[in-house]
């Protein structure tokens, strides 16, 4: 319980500091990248080269603590996460652990409805709740994804996706404990997320409502084992390389 | 999440359903498809064989892939503060550790790979997207996009791979960005070839 409070409060200073911050340093950087002219590698495909638009440096005011957080989920990885997966993963055949995981996606089904709702994807919305008639139903309570096999495809949604389409900046980056890389607008995306799933409203002394999110993450984990080493063997710079890859897989998210 | 994005975003190409169109089309999806058949061949499986199955993808990668023009991308506004005598050491020692993370990632993520799906392309001038979408076996639909560029000989090789709109060469020079001011160029290149002896 106090663990969770303190959290909290870390989380709430952290997000104070961080808007304040954000306030100041999103501003477009001056300086051009401008690789395209200067190295003789051209890319015409690449429209964010040379422009004014912050590559990810100029948003991260608080690099030093969220190098900090970095390092923290680095070591949680390493001495927890991975071993209660592994461990996870020896003791449960992997068709479980998969069925598990679309169970789990399944139940979060308001998150994409509202979301694809509020940005307007009717399609989106519709597909996803054909998905979850049909999974919920004939799936096992979304244990199976039969309705992959009638075409019904996933249309994923979330709430940052839907600031982003609002024009909202996202603000600092921001690498949280637990969670690991976000920004001000994905922290509150990823409350009003938590507002859209089911099991927030179970009662804040519920068993349920904590345990379900760590369930959650151990059993996703056990399914990518080994991606998070490759990812440290093929960078120099793990922190950049995420930080980096974070905003540009949001900014595609936006544009989707 | 992310991380996962990102480590989609070195790799996951090779697997192959459904084309249209185009030169540069084929020629993906035909690299695509060989590197398959190495992959699904019944006599290369195992640790054992893992030397040889790396062997025969390296050549078919070596056919598509231009590892220079990328590994030149990746150090972006640096490169011109280079010397030529720098610039060919950077490009032989990178072009080799990216083509070696490459066909790391095989390993990983091609057993999840479902089919591929390749939707459009664009061409402007001597350069090409490739856009094509990876279906995965948990029914996930990854766009991931190939950026070729036509070679001398009329070729089109690939220079960089697009997965979830995290491009394989902006990662890198973001990197290299923040190394080279950290440190030096001279630290950089340290440090890559210490990745480059560690992954003998």
């Amino acid at each position: 319980m106090k663990r969770y409070l303190l959290l909290s409060i870390s989380l709430w200073i952290g997000l104070q500091s961080a808007l304040m911050a954000g306030v100041k340093t999103i501003q477009p950087s001056r300086e051009s990248t401008g690789t395209s002219d200067s190295s003789g590698f051209h890319d015409p495909f690449d429209t964010e080269e040379g422009s004014s638009k912050p590559t990810g440096k100029e948003l991260d005011s608080l690099e030093p603590m969220n190098r900090f957080f970095f390092k923290v989920n680095d070591r949680l990885y390493f001495w927890l996460l991975k071993p209660v997966s592994k461990g996870l993963a020896t003791v449960v055949p992997k068709p479980c652990r998969e069925a598990l995981d679309r169970a789990f996606l399944n139940a979060k089904f308001p998150i994409r409805f509202v979301n694809n709702l509020l940005q307007g994807k009717l399609k989106g919305a519709g597909y996803e709740t054909g998905r979850l008639v049909v999974n919920t139903t004939v799936g096992f309570g979304g244990l199976f994804d039969p309705a992959a096999r009638l075409k019904l495809n996933r249309h994923p949604a979330d709430f940052d996706q839907t600031l982003a389409k609002y024009k909202i900046p996202t603000g600092s980056y921001l690498c949280w404990p637990v969670i690991g890389p976000s920004s001000v607008r994905g922290t509150v995306g990823e409350i009003g997320d938590t507002l859209l799933t089911p099991w927030t409203y179970l009662g804040f002394y519920h068993a349920i409502s904590y345990g379900l999110p760590p369930t959650q993450k151990i059993n996703t984990t056990s399914l990518h084992l080994g991606e998070y080493e490759d990812l440290k063997k093929s960078t120099f710079d793990p922190y950049i390389a995420v930080r980096s890859a974070y905003f540009d897989s949001r900014r595609k998210a936006a544009e989707n | 999440m992310i991380q996962r994005s990102i480590l989609l975003a070195a790799l996951l190409c090779f697997v192959g359903i459904s084309t249209q169109a185009g030169i540069p089309t084929d020629k993906v999806k035909e690299t695509t498809d060989k590197v398959l058949t190495i992959l699904n061949n019944p006599t290369l499986q195992g640790d054992a064989k893992k030397n040889e199955r790396y062997r025969q993808i390296r050549i078919v990668l070596d056919e598509r892939f231009d590892w220079q023009e990328s590994a030149r991308g990746c150090l972006g506004h640096h490169w011109a503060q280079r010397t030529a005598d720098e610039k060919k050491e950077f490009v032989a020692l990178f072009a080799e550790f990216l083509e070696r993370s490459y066909l790391d990632k095989f390993g990983i993520y091609y057993v999840n790979i479902e089919t591929i799906d390749y939707r459009n392309e664009k061409i402007l001038d001597s350069y090409a997207s490739v856009q094509t979408v990876i279906n995965t076996k948990a029914k996930f639909h990854h766009p991931v996009e190939y950026r070729l560029e036509k070679s001398m000989d009329n070729n089109w090789r690939i220079y960089d791979t697009v997965i979830e709109g995290v491009s394989m060469i902006k990662n890198y020079r973001d990197q290299f960005d923040e190394i080279i001011n950290r440190s030096s160029y001279a630290g950089l290149i340290k440090e890559i070839q210490s990745r480059v002896s560690e992954k003998e």
